[in-house]
């Protein structure tokens, strides 16, 4: 109040967004239910993944999961440079290419990468067993070359990266999955505030429009086959048993994702003539 | 390249929460040996969940308290769980996944082909497909001029006259330091420099001990034949071939040829059939058949009798390796 800017037009102290009218004919997504149509909200959408479809690389994976396509490769583990350490490092590396999402990303200039990177390499490295890699290092690199959102990135970024490094003979602790589950309330209406945690719904795998439209969402990597958890992101506001709820989802959920991933390394054993009449079973 | 079917995730997988934790596991002494005894007739794991000779990480094999773990295992309570993605091996009461894929894992006295990294202080770093770089010390090399000459400080200037970065030598592990890294050596008129050929790098996995690494296709093949060195760490040397004096040091042996940098005249004939071996052997290797001196030696004679003579030096067309595989390896890869 006391200093008043005079050079300048200063905005307005409050600000309202402007309120359409809504078109005639549209269903309102908040209106209609934000359930799914195309699949139950305990349903994930299918997944591709192939591991080995970079020779040059020790290991690769690939995978296509809802709206994120992922492209892994892996090196190492192979000599580190000095100074000595007694365990192996992992050196993680995610990357947007320029198309991965609209509107286009300017490579270098591309801050969100690098958040991504830190997050995915704490999920990924209690997967590893480092300690039988003194003096080495592992190096992966993600290629992200489509996504939606943040998180699904990360959820199938664990997955292709375990898929990779599985596919190198890197001895590992498990199989590391990301899954995510968002919870959104059932209708925008007045009357539900009162009890928000009976009244929201959960969503499994959440596509972007759902993930926007949601209060609150979890991501959890996980090592199903040893029931542990590697990591866990939760983003938003939601009470202790719906948060509780959320992570038991996704926990449930990761399981199936395991067995993709644990088919595709077999596919991947078998196409080099190894365990054929076993995979297929 | 390949095609895209989604997998739409359902679990089928059993899981460690799913089996009865420790305790329980004590409990039920009776059932475990019960299934103890279905091991004796079925060859499986009994008390384990895993009933599949190929597993993936973090898999339960079978009760730790049963069998020892080996390599690619690792003791998760009272489980030995896999580590790899591999085959299950079992000797006797020792439990080893052996990976699908890996780097090459160096045994004492294995025979390796590596290529010079680094020349250092009295020691040369070598690329042999290993986790971690080798390492050849110069006290362990044969120096020209005599086999048990002494080291001057003269040799150790004159380190990358004898092996610069860049060179192939074929060694011998001799002995492992405490990160793992292997040291090599080539102490034996065997080993040393290579000239004259050509690398091949195929998995590791696919080349077998033999009795011997270093084999000779002779003379119709090429005017003096071709020699393979297969490699324990994958790496496969072709080279136009020598005769067994010349290479053991016998009649005609060059001993000061042993760390020249210049290739020997070898005829196109020569050439022909270094490529026509090393196309041979991509082939092979690219369908994961292991390499043998007999594998080679057959798809050469069957090469041969159909026609494509050295002077068909091409890669050979699909349908002919197919026919091939076939053929000589009982392998069918038409499908």
């Amino acid at each position: 109040m006391a200093i008043f800017d005079r050079r300048r037009v200063p905005a307005p102290e409050v600000s309202i967004p402007p309120i359409y009218e809504p078109l005639v004919g549209a269903v309102d997504q908040q209106e209609a239910g934000p359930s799914r149509r195309d699949r139950t909200n305990d349903e994930a959408r299918p997944i591709f993944l192939k591991t080995g479809l970079i020779n040059q690389a020790n290991g690769s994976g690939y995978i296509e999961s809802g709206g994120v396509k992922i492209a892994c490769s892996v090196y190492g583990p192979r000599p580190k440079l000095p100074p000595y350490t007694p365990q192996g490092t992992l050196n993680l590396e995610v990357k947007f290419a320029p198309f991965a999402s609209d509107p286009r990303r300017a490579p270098l200039r591309d801050t969100e990468p690098i958040p991504l990177s830190v997050l995915l390499t704490q999920s990924l490295i209690p997967t590893l067993q480092l300690h039988l890699l003194p003096k080495s290092s592992i190096d992966v690199y993600l290629l992200v070359l489509e996504s939606d959102t943040p998180t699904n990135v990360l959820s199938a970024g664990l997955t292709v990266a375990s898929a990779a490094i599985a596919d190198a003979g890197i001895a590992m602790n498990g199989l590391g999955v990301g899954s995510v589950v968002a919870s959104s309330s059932l209708s925008s209406s007045g009357s539900d505030l009162a009890k928000p945690s009976s009244a929201s719904l959960l969503l499994l795998d959440p596509s972007e429009d759902e993930e926007k439209a949601s209060e609150s969402k979890v991501l959890v990597g996980s090592m199903p086959a040893l029931g542990r958890i590697t990591n866990l992101f939760f983003t938003g506001e939601a009470g202790i048993n719906e948060a509780c709820d959320m992570i038991e989802k996704a926990i449930t959920s990761s399981r199936d994702t395991h067995t993709v991933l644990a088919q595709s390394l077999l596919e991947g054993a078998a196409e080099r003539g190894i365990g054929a009449e076993t995979a297929t079973t | 390249m390949f095609s895209v079917s989604t997998v739409p995730p359902t679990s089928t997988q059993t899981f460690v929460d799913d089996f009865p934790s420790s305790t329980s596991h004590r409990k039920h002494q009776s059932e475990s040996d019960a299934m103890a005894m279905d091991v004796d007739m079925d060859d499986e794991f009994g008390a384990g969940p895993s009933k599949r000779a190929i597993v993936t990480p973090g898999e339960v094999i079978t009760s730790s308290k049963e069998y020892m773990r080996g390599h690619g295992t690792y003791v998760e309570e009272t489980s030995v769980v896999s580590s790899v993605t591999g085959t299950i091996e079992r000797v006797n009461k020792l439990i080893s996944v052996k990976p699908v894929r890996s780097k090459y894992v160096p045994e004492v006295g294995d025979l390796v082909i590596g290529r010079i990294v680094e020349v250092g202080p009295q020691r040369w770093r070598v690329d042999a497909n290993g986790r971690q770089d080798a390492v050849l010390m110069l006290s362990s090399v044969n120096l020209p001029g005599g086999v048990q000459r002494r080291k001057i400080e003269s040799d150790a200037l004159k380190m990358r006259e004898f092996l610069a970065e860049g060179d192939l030598l074929v060694a011998e592990v001799q002995a492992f330091f405490g990160d793992g890294a292997m040291s090599l050596h080539t102490r034996s008129l065997k080993y040393g420099k290579l000239r004259n050929g050509q690398l091949l790098v195929v998995p590791p996995q696919l080349i077998r001990r033999l009795k011997s690494h270093f084999h000779h296709i002779p003379p119709p093949c090429g005017p003096t034949g071709v020699d393979i060195i297969l490699g324990l760490n994958g790496y496969v040397w072709v080279s136009a071939g020598t005769t067994q004096e010349k290479r053991e040091g016998g009649d005609g042996f060059d001993a000061e040829g042993v760390y020249s940098d210049k290739n020997d005249d070898i005829t196109p004939e020569g050439r022909q059939a270094v490529s026509l071996i090393s196309n041979i052997i991509k082939l092979v290797a690219s369908e994961g058949i292991p390499l043998t001196e007999t594998l080679i030696g057959e798809a050469y004679n069957w090469v041969q009798q159909q026609g494509h003579g050295v002077e068909a030096h091409g890669p050979l067309d699909t349908r002919d390796g197919e026919r091939m595989l076939a053929e000589v390896a009982g392998v069918d890869i038409s499908a």
